[in-house]
């Protein structure tokens, strides 16, 4: 299980990534999340909305109230070109933490060997 | 099976109480909350089971609520004219905004029609003012919910009937030209719309308690708006003939001829609107009003009936000590009923609720001392009108208040649910409404 404070740092990049292959609405991305992370990356599906409104606020995406295939009112959210902006952002500052762990990891490793 | 739209109602009911959603925000969570169900449900969990769930899931309301106060705590304020997100509800929003501001405008005029007649507010006619002044604002507020509510033809007959029948009784009655009578009919005409405005806003559940506690709760919020208002615009005026003064032009007139005529027509109808269309954005005043001062009302009792006791002074009786406790009755009844109406009635009697039933208690004997010296002023000098709708008053006040004394005791013994004491105060209304349309249209009559 991922810990809390992870969880809370990756929203964002985790958020901006899903949209950025197509529009979606909160319980799709909870789904997707959980799927993806084959169910290590544990959300409370009540913390995701306040996300996603906070990256409206920011302009990273923006919402439109449609209509699901059921026929019931759904909010459907889409990422704007300053949330591709701060994705791309978010994205090569993850790749140098990792890219750090994963060098480190590689010394260790080693040294096991 | 459960009731699955009920219970989601509950829910959504339940995150509101705890937090400061927006209506798209719980709109949004119980689209999530369904989404949840049905996929849930398709791995063969029952409805109840998927609720269940579903709500586990979502997180605790404090969690959630803390989570959403994080975006929204620098926002609170500007919802009060938040515009809804979706385009069919805005479009909805401003085309209400622009019907009220037309309502208004047309309260406002009508408030001057009787000029065309000859009759001036400021030319000796006061009077006819008087009479009329909620007629010029009830039926547009009237209007207002047959839009808003889509109410049957026949309970939007019965309403605009009692309007009608109101106005020509106020003003075929001279005939019998009482004295007084106008003031008389000024302050009871006012309560009897009130009763009709309600009658249109319970709609087809007229016969039901809560319905009608919601409309108590509902003028207790429009009437701290209408104050608001007024207030906000006594300082516009007083700017308005300031700026001008300083250009040696004098407003006076104008303003008092005009605007304050229209504005004053014009504001009830804007506290209505305020007070239905955000009833859901911020904390109801009214409640926090009577927790505050109710405590402040039972110490001034105590002092008083203490003094009294001690002293041994008399009371002077005369009319204007009654219509005083008159007036005390009616503001402790509605602090009562405010307090009442923000209870939850789950919650055990608490040391909040022995303050109540004191202060009720301390009330109703002060109220008894005065009535005891006036009933023997009455003995002395007859019957008047004035007198007689004083007293009135009195006993129908002094009733509701006993019969929750009584229901507020056993409460307190456990004996009896809170709910009795909703029930009671809701079944009461039809009293006050036939004692004003008593002094509205038999006093004169009577005393003619």
């Amino acid at each position: 299980m991922v810990s809390k404070e992870l969880v809370a740092a990756s929203s964002t990049p985790l958020v901006l990534s899903i949209l950025s292959i197509g529009e979606s609405y909160g319980y799709a991305i909870i789904k997707a999340v959980r799927e993806l992370s084959e169910e290590e990356l544990n959300w409370t599906d009540g913390m995701l909305y306040p996300v996603l409104h906070r990256l409206e606020q920011q302009t990273f995406v923006e919402s439109y109230w449609g209509v699901s295939d059921s026929g019931r009112k759904r909010k459907y959210y889409r990422i704007t070109a300053a949330g591709r902006e701060e994705l791309s952002n978010q994205i090569a500052q993850w790749s140098s933490v990792q890219a750090t762990m994963q060098k480190i990891w590689d010394q260790l490793h080693k040294r096991a060997r | 099976m459960i009731d699955l739209d009920r219970e989601i109602g509950r829910w959504t009911s339940y995150m509101q109480s705890h937090g400061d959603f927006t209506d798209d925000d719980l709109e949004e969570l119980e689209s999530h909350l369904r989404d949840e169900i049905t996929a849930l449900e398709d791995t063969s969990l029952s409805t109840e089971e998927a609720f269940l769930v579903a709500v586990g899931r979502t997180g605790k309301a404090d969690a959630v609520a803390g989570e959403y106060s994080k975006i929204h705590s620098r926002l609170l304020w500007k919802q009060l004219m938040f515009e809804p997100a979706d385009p069919k509800s805005k479009w909805k929003s401003r085309r209400e905004i622009g019907l009220v501001i037309i309502m208004a405008l047309f309260a406002g005029g009508l408030s001057k029609l009787p000029e065309l007649f000859g009759i001036h507010l400021f030319d000796g006619d006061e009077l006819f003012y008087v009479r009329n002044a909620s007629v010029f604002i009830a039926p547009t507020i009237g209007c207002y919910f047959l839009w808003k509510l889509n109410r049957s033809m026949r309970v939007t007959i019965i309403t605009f009937t009692m309007f009608l029948i109101t106005v020509a009784i106020a003003n075929l009655y001279p005939a019998y030209a009482l004295q007084n009578y106008d003031l008389l009919i000024g302050i009871h005409q006012p309560i009897m719309l009130w009763f009709a405005v309600g009658l249109l806003f319970a709609g087809p559940d007229w016969a039901d308690a809560d319905r009608w506690m919601d409309y108590l709760r509902f003028s207790g919020e429009a009437l701290i708006y209408l104050f608001l208002i007024l207030c906000c615009g006594a300082v516009l005026m007083g700017m308005t003939i300031m700026l001008f003064s300083a250009i040696s032009i004098n407003l006076d007139e104008v303003i008092e001829r005009y605007i304050m005529v229209i504005g004053g027509a014009a504001a009830p109808v804007v506290a209505v609107y305020l007070a239905y269309a955000k009833k859901n954005i911020i904390e109801n005043m009214a409640p926090v009003l009577a927790k505050i001062f109710s405590p402040l009302f039972l110490l001034l009792l105590c002092a008083f009936l203490a003094t009294t006791a001690i002293t041994g002074s008399s009371l002077i009786a005369d009319r204007d000590i009654l219509i005083g406790f008159d007036l005390l009755l009616a503001l402790i009844l509605a602090m009562l009923l405010y307090i009442i109406s923000a209870r939850d009635e789950r919650i055990e009697p608490g040391i909040v609720d022995y303050l109540h039933t004191a202060l009720i208690l301390a009330t109703l004997v002060a109220n008894a001392i005065a009535l005891q010296a006036i009933l023997g002023r009455i003995d002395e000098f007859g019957f008047t009108p004035n007198r007689t709708a004083a007293l009135g008053e009195n006993i129908v006040l002094l009733a509701n208040l006993a019969g929750g004394l009584v229901l507020y005791a056993r409460f307190l013994i456990r004996r009896r649910g809170f709910r009795a004491l909703v029930k009671w105060q809701t079944l009461y209304l039809p009293v006050f409404m036939i004692w004003t349309a008593v002094v509205c249209f038999l006093f004169p009559v009577l005393f003619g």
